[in-house]
């Protein structure tokens, strides 16, 4: 059995409250707002919410692998104080008493922090990240840190310093996704109501779509980073994982917003996303793109394409799309539509296809940056060779704590980072940043001929693959994020929401984008499809 | 496949990136970082514009939403012992680290 069933004989009976009863059901598969409300109207004590959520985590992470560090003694002490408090009859948090998962790049205070990586295993933080903040003050506890890939470079997990890493729940076989693998993985199981991920060119949305949950990316600027491990700071975001699409609604409430700690962070009045639901879709523009449908990539084996000709000297294929995918968006433009969104069905997007180089490029640039703050000396861990100098004791130490994919990276980075490369690379780079943004700017222009409000597309190119890549198409595994990564580089928000599953019985994910700061249009077209399909 | 990162050049940007990776590592690395580099190649066939300027990030900040830069001021944290508990070797709360150079500096009358 996954979950513990409602005690029938319990004095916590939901027929006992004033609240609709509550059915037989698997407590730990509630949606974060369920939860709560069971919580806050005594039908259910926090900490017995949290036990039942501790022995789940611990039935299923033997097949699923979701976490790094499960932080049982913290949480209990946070849950026993929200009940005292609800006891006492004080007010309590809109989260308060639901268990949670952060992704390990998170700091939080006093319990391990590793970003997926030997060279900060061990690592207590001092202090908590601003989203781990703004979900105590909601009251939600923390019941654990989840693996990812290492410093979040990668799309299935299998980077992470800390094996074996998350499995696929609906197939262990097979990847859950990443970066942000561990979270999605424990959201579909019910080890925890929600997780906290971050997505740089996919890493919420991929998983989400993959393990058949939500994951939304908001607007760069939207959410705090601080206090969280950066990868590529020009595009890093943070956002939810959850179960729902009200739930999703409700974690942006609480996690947006500024904060001078994080200079990116804009002064944007944020709205009640949860009341915004309910206005429906009817008179939105929704968008669909050929450009997008039919996105062109260049094979994984390099060596191989030297000989071939095109026009510049690349030989660019298809990047299929799964036709179960490909139906899954028609049909939730259908849906839409009989909802009363009119959709539009031309909408151009010829420059997000060069996402990828340009991705390339920019994120191995910032993370080489970045990553130089980890040397064994401050934090962290320490190599143990008996240096004669400080040097060798850094390169040591980095040369022991940081993964293969890790040092690629900074590799790579350094190579582009060379004075001769710059305006050839990486200035490049930028201004293909610009090209990809206006794609944006003009679909959503409210003056334009398009005038979106959202733009619908695949998340994935396939569904979740296998560890062995057995039966997947090389090229839509080096194109898993085509769809999500543009977005990344426009600034714009996108939600990942699961719409049924394929003939393998994996989900599928559609993705909703948006423009900067309407997270609220791209929940509501979410909230309209998820509610037709419930 | 062009080779753009040969063992020479392999080398520097290892000490460079203060990683001191092994001879049979660093042939492997050295091939995936050569592969992964073709990408690049894509990047420059992006047809661009001679007048768009690059930008640092997609959406823009008018002044009105923007964080204004902070005053340079020293704010002290309020537990540092939580943060030197966490340095691998301290010594009476400071950081111990190994000498700085080692190797003995080449003086004018050496030359």
């Amino acid at each position: 059995m996954r979950n513990e069933e409602w005690p029938a004989d319990s004095s916590v009976s939901p027929a006992a409250g004033p609240n609709p009863p509550v059915s037989i059901m698997n407590l730990t598969d509630l949606s974060a707002l369920e939860q709560a409300k069971l919580v806050r109207t005594k039908q259910i004590g926090a900490e017995e919410l949290l036990e039942l959520t501790l022995e789940h985590v611990e039935q299923t992470e033997g097949t699923v692998h979701a976490f790094i560090t499960v932080c049982e003694k913290e949480a209990r002490k946070k849950a026993r104080d929200v009940d005292r408090r609800i006891a006492a009859g004080e007010e309590v948090g809109p989260l308060a008493g639901v268990p949670y998962s952060a992704k390990d790049v998170f700091c939080t205070r006093g319990i391990q922090t590793t970003a997926g990586s030997r060279i900060l295993s061990g690592w207590l933080p001092p202090y908590n990240a601003a989203a781990i903040e703004r979900l105590n003050a909601a009251d939600a506890v923390l019941i654990g840190k989840t693996n990812c890939d290492e410093f979040a470079m990668g799309g299935t997990n299998e980077t992470s310093a800390f094996q074996p890493c998350p499995r696929n729940p609906h197939d262990p076989e097979r990847v859950a996704g990443g970066s942000s693998g561990g979270s999605a993985a424990a959201v579909a199981v019910g080890a925890g109501a929600f997780s906290l991920g971050t997505d740089t060119g996919g890493s919420i949305r991929e998983p989400a779509a993959f393990c058949g949950v939500v994951g939304l990316k908001p607007t760069y600027g939207r959410v705090s980073r601080w206090g969280v491990a950066a990868f590529a700071s020009s595009m890093d975001t943070i956002g939810p994982l959850t179960r729902s699409v009200k739930d999703a609604a409700l974690l942006m409430n609480i996690l947006s917003g500024f904060d001078p700690r994080d200079n990116v962070t804009v002064r944007v009045p944020v709205p009640d996303h949860l009341s915004e639901l309910e206005k429906g879709v009817k008179g939105m523009r929704i968008g669909i793109s050929p450009d997008l449908m039919n996105l062109r990539g260049v094979r994984c084996q390099v060596s191989d394409f030297r000989d071939q000709v095109s026009d510049h000297g690349f030989d660019y294929e298809k990047i299929e799309i799964d036709p179960e995918i490909t139906a899954a968006v028609e049909r939730v433009a259908g849906i839409l539509e009989k909802a009363g969104a009119e959709i539009v069905s031309d909408v151009p997007m010829p420059n997000t296809q060069y996402s990828v180089p340009a991705y390339f490029v920019i994120s191995r640039i910032e993370a080489y940056s970045n990553l130089q703050r980890y040397d064994g000396l401050k934090y962290g861990r320490a190599s143990q060779n008996g240096q004669k100098d400080m040097y060798e004791f850094f390169a040591d130490s980095r040369q022991e704590g940081f993964g293969r994919e890790v040092k690629l990276r900074i590799l790579s980075g350094l190579y582009l980072s060379q004075k001769e490369f710059y305006e050839k690379y990486y200035l490049r780079a930028q201004r293909a940043r610009a090209l990809i943004r206006s794609d944006y700017d003009r679909a959503f222009d409210p003056q334009g001929p398009y005038r979106l409000d959202v733009l619908l597309t695949p998340s994935t190119p396939v569904t979740a693959f296998r560890f062995d890549r057995q039966g997947v198409d090389p090229l839509q595994v080096r194109y898993a994020d085509q769809f999500t990564a543009p977005m990344n580089f426009a600034g714009t928000p996108g939600i990942s929401f699961p719409v049924g599953k394929d003939k393998n019985g994996l989900p599928i994910g559609v993705q909703a984008a948006g423009y900067d700061y309407c997270e609220s249009k791209i929940l509501r077209a979410a909230y309209a499809a998820e509610q037709e399909m419930a | 496949m062009t080779e753009r990162v040969s063992r020479t050049l392999f080398q520097e940007l290892a000490k460079t990136g203060a990683l001191n990776i092994s001879s049979e590592e660093g042939e492997m690395l050295r091939t995936g970082l050569n592969e992964q580099l073709e990408v690049i190649g894509q990047l420059e066939a992006i047809p661009l514009d001679r007048d768009l300027p690059p930008v640092i990030h997609g959406n823009p900040y008018p002044p009105e939403v923007r964080c204004e830069l902070r005053e340079d001021e020293w704010k002290p944290f309020a537990a540092p012992a939580e943060i030197i508990a966490q340095v691998p070797l301290s010594r009476d709360g400071y950081i111990v680290s190994p000498d700085t150079v080692s190797e003995k500096l080449e003086t004018r009358d050496e030359k």
